[in-house]
């Protein structure tokens, strides 16, 4: 097993040997073949066209409030804007947009359409497929409202590489800005109209729901409970105004009896004669009349309370405010129990009162005869209230009857126009925000751009690259100078080794005899050396000086310029055809 | 240089005492003096290159050499006039004159039977260092002076042997092929003792294959057989004239020279298919113009030595 090893170990070292010593013996031809192959690839590589790239980076933070007032799935959405990022910049129109923006495409020679047509995309890739301009997007990163763009660009001129790169991003931004606020101002429009229709709506369901008690103000509709005691109230005060009402008529009957009881003759003849009326307590007619204004009183408050408070006539205030009012009406029957009493008790000195007496009894008949005037009065405007009260009452009634019978409905109304009215705050508050934004967008402080990394002026072209252009030169120098060794000793049919010799002859080889320095050897090798180290020289200088300029046009344009250009200035000066090497760059 | 000579007589004269042999003349071990005072006179006229074999300290262990050859006579190479390309002459001890070595001792492994061999030096094409091969190959054979060496340039067309070392081309062997000269007239005394030239030769008349045809070849590869324990002969190319064909066949076995990354493999390929029909044994081959990194990377050894 070790002998094989062995062997094929002396194999792979007698072939490389064998290789190294053809090698050691051609390298002059390997270096001719490198020569020329590289030094012609180099010259080539010089007029392989260039491409440059020009590449800028810039953020985009979106609005907290546009993000929650706009749907993900709605195509103004950021997600949306996101997802065609990509053809919002580099897209036929934007690529159109960047062209005018540069120059390369005249104001009206292409449609202000969206949609290009067939023959905007011809002229737009007529414009831009000169310089061979492209571009590319990329997200280095993103988030829910935060993207960091990358924008590169191509071109065979380094200067318009940058300057459509500039001009994308730029309409980029401005468009961004654009459609933001477009975006923006069809929400407030939306919002504005949406807003009006719930109002409009609640409106009209606020009408049908309320229309019903509108000369009941304070009344639920949705509330059976307070509209019955509402009308419980209206009952009592109709009630309470029929009980007044008959108060007053007692009253004034009261005062008929007296007046038709009082002695006509005494008192026509000789009013000094008229007999004086008993000790009466002359301060009673004023005492009740203070009760009244005191009862008028109270009443109004109760009014109040139940109609414009709202309380129902459990509450405490309009209890309180009941109970005062039947004191009152205790204090009034009881003023007027004394005052019968009184009239009772003068009864039997009627007929002693002549003269003077007549006096006091016409006076008070007089007195009587006022009061009855006023209860007159008092009674029509008491029985007017009552009829309007009771006129109330019965369509109060007749509301609560159909209060009672729509009642589902009205729950579904009260509903909706809760509904109604919650939707509206929501779009109200929606819509304060958009202003909020909308005012902010116009002061570009909405959705923001920031430049992170600004297209730099660009000195080297990106393709083809340096380590690509050595390794193909290089590469295929060395293939040359391979296929010139393979060559040679190929068609070489002499003996180069010892052992091919005895292998071939099959004959021993005695001795190996080297080269004898005689003078005519050191001649013809000096001569060899005359003639193979200029021309090696001149290939390796060659190989050099193209090596040395294909590096320079790619990774200096500006100098490679410069220098084809003295060295053309050169070749004329001396009547020699210009390089056919176009000074990269130097524009 | 006075006290070197006298050193180098003090050796020779301890050389003859240890051996016991007086001085003879003809076929026997060459006498040192005539070495001794042509090597320095020629030390004085070359470069002054210590390890070449212009010093004659490099040739006293031929003092006690068994020496066999048909004439002791040396003579002094001019260093100027000989081809730079003889490297064993000029740098003794380089990397180089060691790879000679290397065949020398591999052509003593080969002669088991220690039996005089004439062994001939081709190539497929030419240009290819057959004589300098010849030449530097020789001298190293010749310089531990055990060994009778021959060095016979064929190449009747392009005769080099002779202009490198600088001597005179005529008499050659294609006079004594042709019988116009005699075979030791024809061989000429080089500063090794035992080491003798032998070469082309030019004549008017270019029809050589006959004379590599004729009988007189096989007489004189006899005498060289007889007289010399190594003979190396220089030829022509094998694909471009048939003398190989001719002379190969009578000699013991031949070298085969190839440039390294010059020669075509088809005509080396033919090359010894053409030795092998003529039932030439091949000894081996030498590579010459060789650079390979490893035998680079010996010889960076081989100057700490």
């Amino acid at each position: 097993m070790s002998t094989h090893q062995d062997r094929a170990f002396d194999d792979l070292r007698n072939t490389l040997g064998e290789y190294m010593r053809i090698v050691r013996h051609r390298w002059k031809l390997a270096l001719i073949g490198l020569g020329l192959v590289g030094s012609l690839g180099f010259w080539y590589s010089q007029k392989l066209p260039r491409e440059y790239r020009a590449m800028t980076i810039f953020e985009r933070r979106d609005d907290a409030v546009i993000q929650q007032l706009i749907q993900s799935k709605s195509p103004y959405s950021f997600a949306s804007l996101k997802s065609s990022i990509v053809l919002d910049m580099t897209g036929s129109r934007a690529l159109a947009n960047a062209a005018l923006d540069m120059g390369l495409l005249q104001p009206g020679e292409i449609s202000d359409d969206r949609a290009l047509s067939d023959r905007d995309l011809k002229r737009l890739d007529a414009a831009i497929g000169r310089y061979g301009l492209r571009a590319s997007v990329r997200l280095m990163h993103s988030s829910a409202n935060h993207d960091t763009i990358q924008l590169r660009c191509e071109a065979n001129d380094p200067k318009k590489a940058r300057q459509f790169t500039i001009a994308l991003r730029d309409r980029y931004i401005q468009d961004s800005r654009d459609r933001i606020t477009e975006i923006l101002s069809r929400t407030h429009q939306f919002f504005t109209r949406e807003l009006e229709r719930y109002q409009k709506g609640a409106a009209a369901t606020n009408l049908e729901l309320r229309g019903l008690f509108d000369e009941f103000p304070g009344v639920d509709p949705t509330d059976p409970s307070s509209a019955g005691m509402r009308l419980t109230t209206l009952r009592q005060e109709a009630t309470r105004l029929a009980q007044r009402q008959e108060e007053i008529a007692a009253d004034i009957a009261a005062r008929e009896q007296f007046l038709m009881s009082v002695p006509v003759v005494e008192v026509e003849s000789d009013p000094r004669r008229i007999a004086a009326p008993p000790d009466a307590p002359p301060r009673l007619p004023e005492t009740e009349e203070t009760i009244r204004r005191a009862i008028q009183t109270v009443e109004a408050s109760i009014d109040r309370a139940v109609t414009v408070d709202r309380k129902t006539i459990e509450h405490p205030d309009v209890k309180t405010l009941y109970r005062k009012l039947e004191g009152l009406f205790a204090a009034r029957q009881m003023l007027r129990d004394m005052q019968a009493e009184q009239q009772d008790e003068a009864a039997p000195h009627k007929p002693k009162v002549i003269g003077e007496e007549f006096a006091r009894w016409s006076a008070q008949k007089i007195r009587v005869e006022l009061e009855l005037d006023a209860l007159r009065k008092r009674l029509a405007f008491v029985v007017g209230r009552f009829q309007a009260a009771d006129l109330k009452r019965q369509r109060f009634e007749k509301l609560y009857a159909q209060l009672l019978e729509k009642g589902d409905h009205l729950a579904v109304l009260e509903q909706r126009l809760q509904e109604d009215a919650a939707i509206v705050t929501a779009w109200r508050q929606y819509l304060l925000q958009l202003n909020r934004v909308l005012a902010a967008e116009s002061e570009q402080r909405g959705t923001q751009f920031a430049l992170i990394e600004e297209p730099k002026e660009i000195s080297r072209a990106s393709s083809p690259r340096v380590s690509s252009v050595f390794a193909a030169c290089i590469g295929f120098g060395l293939a040359a100078a391979a296929l010139c060794i393979a060559l040679a000793e190929l068609l070489d049919r002499s003996f180069r080794s010892a052992g091919q010799v005895t292998r071939v002859l099959g004959v021993p080889v005695l001795a190996s005899v080297g080269v004898i320095a005689t003078p005519k050897e050191v001649r013809r090798r000096r001569l060899r050396g005359v003639l193979w180290t200029p021309t090696l020289g001149i290939l390796v200088v060659a190989l050099g000086t193209m090596a040395s300029l294909a590096y320079t046009s790619l990774e200096n344009p500006v100098v490679y310029g410069r220098a084809i250009a003295k060295i053309d200035r050169a070749l004329a000066s001396i009547g020699l055809p210009p390089t056919a090497l176009s000074p990269v760059g130097k524009d | 240089m006075g006290s070197m000579t006298e050193v180098m007589r003090k050796l020779q004269e301890a050389a003859s005492t240890d051996n016991g042999d007086p001085p003879v003349d003809g076929p026997v071990p060459a006498a040192p003096p005539a070495i001794e005072t042509e090597s320095t006179a020629f030390v004085a006229d070359g470069p002054a290159a210590s390890d070449s074999l212009h010093d004659v300290s490099n040739f006293s262990h031929f003092a006690d050499a068994p020496v066999l050859m048909c004439d002791r006579e040396t003579v002094k190479w001019d260093a100027k006039k000989v081809h730079p390309a003889v490297i064993v002459f000029h740098e003794r001890s380089s990397s180089i004159s060691e790879q000679y070595r290397t065949i020398r001792a591999r052509l003593l492994t080969l002669n088991t039977t220690q039996a005089n061999q004439i062994i001939v030096i081709t190539s497929a094409v030419p240009q290819e260092g057959k004589s300098v091969s010849v030449l530097n190959l020789g001298m190293v054979m010749a310089e531990n002076g055990e060994h009778r060496i021959l060095i016979a340039d064929a190449d009747f067309r392009r005769s080099s042997i002779a202009s490198m070392v600088g001597m005179d081309d005529v008499p050659g062997l294609a006079h004594v092929l042709s019988g116009e000269a005699e075979l030791r007239d024809a061989i000429r005394p080089t500063p090794f003792p035992n080491l003798k030239i032998l070469p082309a030769g030019r004549l008017k008349r270019k029809n050589y294959a006959e004379l590599l045809g004729g009988s007189l070849l096989r007489s004189a590869l006899e005498q060289f057989r007889g007289a010399f324990d190594y003979t190396f002969v220089d030829t022509p190319p094998i694909t471009t004239v048939a003398d190989v064909g001719l002379l190969a066949p009578h000699c013991d076995g031949a070298i085969l020279v190839i440039e390294m990354r010059r020669t075509p493999e088809p005509a080396v390929q033919q090359a010894v298919r053409t030795l092998q029909t003529n039932n030439v044994k091949i000894l081996g081959t030498v590579l010459s113009r060789f650079r390979d990194h490893r035998t680079q990377y010996y010889g960076r050894y081989y100057n700490y030595y």
